[in-house]
């Protein structure tokens, strides 16, 4: 199972949400206090959303069978 | 816009602020995350362990009355008590515990309205402070609400009878996942999902903060994937708990008076020997 990680800056304890290809939300991590984050989506396409108060990011990332490490940035 | 059919079941984050102290009202947080309450959690708020406080030792089920009781009584729960309960996840195992609580019996409890994430959205005050309420003596005297819960034979004796919604993802539902993709991907003998199911994935009832829906958005979305609540409803998912969220929106929220949750769900079903399955 590839691994989606990522880190958020200034994400220290974000929301992080997994949604798929039809928008449905998947699940949902804690960033740690770093704004890292660990997920385990299939091969597809996926949206990664980071709540912070005040704040909502949004990234597309696209996995195959390797694991995959994106940044969020502010 | 047309109004949930129990909307008392749910408070907002302004109302939780406001009776932070309210010694009428014990806050109780249940999470998948078993850590979340230690790192910081809401002022006079206690927690309950979603599996060791809640689930019977060592068989595959739930505390009974009594266990309850005791749970309740431990957290100076009495008979004046609301009982508020919020987690993250979108209330996810909160939901969980609120359907346990009317299924033993227990009504005077309600739900934090988007549960910890909205607290935090909100930029809330969050303590590790842990309080201490005096034990009571409240017992539950209400019967087991048995109707709330779908046993196995019950869903066998179903199949080609009930609308059955399946409210996993559409990947699990499809049987390209076994469970969600934030979790390890233990489960059951086969994927798939019982014959005929609907699949309306527990969040889409969510919005992105993890409050509920309106009614009307609600309403639209179980009625056009065909849950109209004209019979009989069971929601399963892979170990119950997602379920509880539906059946708490089909229930409670939407007022769709025979809806029971399948809490065996797919790792039980899904690992039956010689049962129907569909891809």
């Amino acid at each position: 199972m590839p691994r989606l990680t990522g880190t958020i800056e200034n994400g220290s304890g974000a929301f992080v949400q997994l949604r798929d290809g039809e928008g449905d939300f998947v699940g949902e991590v804690r960033a740690d206090d770093e704004g890292r984050f660990t997920l385990y989506p299939i091969a597809g396409e996926w949206t990664v959303i980071c709540l912070t108060p005040n704040n909502r990011r949004e990234q597309h990332v696209d996995m195959g069978n390797e694991d995959v490490d994106i940044r969020v940035s502010a | 816009m047309a109004e949930f059919a129990n909307p008392g079941i749910l408070v907002g984050t302004e109302w939780m602020a406001a009776h932070l102290d309210d010694r009428d009202v014990r806050i109780i947080e249940v999470d998948e995350d078993v850590m979340a309450y230690e790192k910081g959690h809401i002022r006079n708020s206690l927690a309950w362990n979603w599996f060791d406080d809640l689930h019977a030792k060592p068989r595959r089920d739930y505390v009974g009355q009594a266990e309850m009781s005791r749970l309740l009584q431990a957290a100076g729960v009495d008979e004046r008590t609301t009982v508020i309960l919020y987690g993250g996840n979108n209330n996810w195992f909160a939901t969980y515990a609120y359907w346990l609580l009317r299924y033993l019996g227990f009504d005077n409890v309600k739900l934090l309205n988007g549960g910890r994430k909205r607290w935090e959205l909100d930029g809330r005050e969050l303590t590790t402070d842990v309080p201490k309420f005096g034990p009571t003596t409240l017992t539950i005297t209400n019967p087991v609400r048995a109707e709330l819960r779908a046993m196995r034979e019950q869903v066998l004796d179903s199949l080609d009878k009930v609308c059955f919604v399946d409210v996993r993802s559409p990947e699990e539902y499809r049987g390209e996942m076994m469970a969600p993709a934030h979790l390890p991907q233990e489960s059951a003998m086969v994927p798939g999902h019982i014959p005929g199911a609907r699949n309306v994935p527990w969040s889409r009832a969510a919005n992105e903060d993890g409050t509920f829906k309106s009614y009307d958005e609600l309403r639209d979305l179980y009625g056009t994937a065909g849950v109209s609540g004209e019979g009989p409803v069971i929601a399963y998912c892979r170990i119950g708990e997602r379920s509880a969220h539906t059946w708490l929106v089909l229930h409670e929220l939407l007022g769709i008076a025979n809806v029971a949750n399948y809490d065996g769900s797919w790792t039980e079903y899904g690992s039956l020997v010689g049962v129907p399955v569909e891809w």
